[in-house]
């Protein structure tokens, strides 16, 4: 049981952050998943593209995001994803509070670490 | 050299080999297996195509034309493996005990019914039920066996989910089958690496805006489980109603009626039915108009509770046919046998009979004469019947041919001259008039007179071979006033609602002499018999009715009353009162002046 509950705490934290993660890209300018993809990899959040759909398409159903379909020259016509209003102020939250954590985070394990 | 295919992922064309189109379109549907339940699971599966175009296309030119398997394989090795990144996301939603329940019910929705091709005695039907309810398939099998004793139940069954549960070909489908694809432990290893790396920079789950969606999602699950229940509770009901129609079904066609078991429509057959193909068509057409809606019911009911969508049109069509075919048969059989009965025929034979003496003497002949000749199939019930009713028939077998037997009954009324006349009226039905005058004469019914003795037989029969037409015989007793008839304890059975001046019931009459009066038959040793009309008299002149503490005699109209006034008792020619403090006033028409005074 208790490992059963790590597992989903690691988790979260993972799709907490990918979630930061794309807010943050789609805040520096428009984008259709392939870019997002492309931008994620070096990160190595993403380790399969699959995820990556189903949040995209709830965070744009929980209003955090809006589309918009371009042609493509070089396939099927893309879908650029943008930030909302309500995304940009929940972008904001998330930053603050994702700062916070870091700074906490990190001088616990500091902490830890000298001891 | 390899065959293609050619393909349409959003809006692009692909040219692709048949094995990798075969890959991608398993990897496809399995995917959309994950996301048929979820919000917006047709956008995601939109979105993921349009990338895998994307991917195809990039595997494509001018010198490569055709999509392979590496590319293919490929493609599914960036996408990632459905059940990888669909539960992850659906694990994102949820927290804590969400998320427990959002598994359990993942878990029972993706679980699906198959049959198992890897463990399969017959159909891998049931490997595929056990699979799905997670118990050892011995207990499905021992299950199955068993019902075989209820009239062969789970042969149906099985049959019927043969052919609407589909094999589980692939891979997907297996897991789908053992519902094992999506659970936590299987996730956890293929995320369990880069969990390590955040480990240590991360501490807590970190928003609650989210947590109201997702009590939101848990409550529709929540309404999904709860619909998936009922719909399956409903589907057991039919299942269980299915399967005891299709044991009376079943039974009634063979004959082994469970309820009856001397229900011998098979014998009847041969002596209803104008020809033996009428009968083969009765039966088939009851096969089918019942046999399709209870075939029709346990479909229904398998496929509610296993949520198997099977849909054939072609199959509704042609069992509508069928059925509409097999009730036109059946109306025209019902029909045809009907117009047998339609014209009906009387044979009248007068007697008269001389020298009879003052009293008749009706008596009953042994039927265990004419039962010798004939063997029956079930001779227990049969002499049960011949002592209840007069409209039964009997099916007896002589020399391995079929003959109806039925009962004669016997009334009496007046004679209109002096001399006593016996009229025998053998009747039958027919198609015509010609026809059933045939049948009335293939009746072969006799009495026989000693002295003033008359002796009936019980039964009639009909010649041997030829049909039932609702043939009888009533025999009409015709007694000028003033003779006695005695009837002998035998012939009760025979008798017929016989009219009296009492109303006696012909069971009573039978052992005592009876006098034909103006008024009918009279009894005239009937001392102590209790009278049916006599009780009926009584009732009216003696009735007392009791109400309360009042007691109403009707003939009178006197009263009795006791309550805390005391006894009152009023009559017409009377009046008693008896109060509280002990006084008593007697007022009578005779002496009323003479109390007054006092």
């Amino acid at each position: 049981m208790e490992q059963v509950n790590t597992d989903n705490t690691k988790a979260q934290m993972r799709k907490g952050v990918l979630e930061l993660c794309i807010l943050s890209i789609l805040s520096q300018g428009d984008a259709y998943p392939t870019e997002i993809i492309d931008k994620l990899k070096d990160t190595k959040l993403v380790v399969v593209e699959g995820t990556l759909y189903p949040l995209l398409t709830r965070l744009k159903n929980t209003g955090l995001l809006g589309y918009r379909w371009e042609e493509s020259t070089s396939g099927p016509p893309r879908k650029y994803y943008k930030l909302t209003e309500i995304g940009e102020q929940y972008l904001k939250e998330l930053q603050i509070s994702w700062e916070e954590l870091v700074n906490a985070v990190n001088s616990t394990i500091e902490k830890g670490k000298k001891l | 050299m390899n065959k293609t295919v050619t393909i349409n992922i959003s809006g692009i064309i692909f040219h692709i080999e048949e094995d990798a189109y075969q890959t991608l379109s398993n990897y496809l549907r399995t995917i959309k297996g994950y996301f048929s339940k979820t919000d917006g699971g047709n956008e995601i599966m939109a979105d993921i195509e349009a990338r895998i175009a994307e991917l195809l296309q990039q595997k494509i030119n001018l010198n490569k034309q055709v999509v392979l398997m590496p590319d293919v394989e490929n493609v599914m090795e960036i996408m990632g493996k459905p059940e990888e990144f669909a539960s992850d996301d659906s694990n994102s939603q949820n927290t804590d005990n969400e998320q427990q329940h959002a598994h359990a019910s993942a878990e029972k929705i993706t679980r699906r019914l198959f049959r198992n091709p890897d463990e399969k005695a017959i159909g891998g039907v049931c490997s595929g039920i056990a699979a799905y309810f997670d118990i050892d398939t011995v207990w499905v099998r021992l299950a199955m066996f068993l019902l075989i004793f209820f009239g062969g139940l789970s042969l149906w069954v099985y049959l019927v989910m043969w052919i609407i549960i589909p094999l589980a070909q692939t891979t997907a489908d297996k897991l789908a089958m053992r519902g094992e694809a999506i659970n936590i432990d299987n996730i956890s290893k293929t995320i369990k690496e880069e969990a390590e790396e955040l480990k240590n920079r991360y501490g807590k789950n970190f928003d609650s805006k989210r947590f109201t969606a997702n009590v939101k999602n848990g409550a529709s699950a929540t309404a999904n489980t709860i619909a998936n229940v009922i719909g399956r509770a409903i589907g057991l009901f039919i299942v269980f109603l299915g399967g005891t129609l299709l044991i009376a079904y079943i039974s009634s066609i063979f004959g082994i009626s469970v309820v009856n078991s001397n229900s011998d429509l098979v014998h009847w057959k041969s002596v209803i039915f104008d020809s033996g193909a009428d009968y083969v068509w009765a039966i088939i057409s009851f096969m089918i108009v019942f046999g399709i809606p209870v075939f029709m019911l346990l479909f229904t009911g398998i496929k509610l509770l296993f949520k198997i969508s099977y849909h054939n049109r072609w199959l509704n069509y042609s069992l509508g046919l069928v059925w509409l075919i097999g009730f036109v048969l059946g109306f025209y059989v019902t029909v045809k046998t009907v117009k047998q009965f339609a014209e009906t025929s009387k044979i009248k034979e007068t007697y008269v009979l001389h020298n009879m003496g003052d009293t008749i003497v009706l008596k009953l002949n042994p039927s265990s004469e004419i039962l010798k000749t004939y063997t029956f199939e079930n001779t227990d019930d049969i002499e049960n019947n011949f002592q209840n009713n007069h409209n039964s028939y009997f099916l007896g077998e002589e020399k391995s041919s079929l003959s109806v037997l039925g009962l004669a009954s016997l009334d009496i009324t007046e004679s209109p001259s002096d001399s006593v006349e016996l009229i025998i009226y053998n009747t039958s039905k027919g198609y015509s008039k010609q026809d059933a005058n045939q049948n009335a004469k293939s009746i072969k019914y006799s009495y026989k007179q000693t002295n003033n003795t008359l002796i009936f037989d019980q039964i009639f029969t009909v010649l041997n071979g030829q049909k039932f037409r609702a043939q009888s015989v009533n025999i009409k007793l015709k007694l000028p006033k003033g003779k006695v008839v005695y009837f002998d304890n035998s012939v009760k059975y025979l008798l017929d609602d016989v009219d009296n001046t009492t109303n006696t019931w012909d069971g009573d009459m039978a052992g005592r002499r009876w006098i034909m009066t103006d008024k009918g038959l009279a009894c005239i040793d009937c001392n102590g018999l209790d009278d049916d009309s006599d009780e009926d008299d009584n009732n009216k002149q003696k009735r007392i009715i009791i109400q309360g503490t009042e007691i109403n005699i009707d003939e009178n109209g006197s009263n009795i009353k006791i309550d805390e006034n005391g006894l009152k008792i009023n009559d017409k020619d009377a009046k008693i009162k008896i109060d509280e403090n002990g006084n008593i006033k007697i007022k009578t028409t005779k002496k009323e002046k003479a109390v007054e005074d006092k």
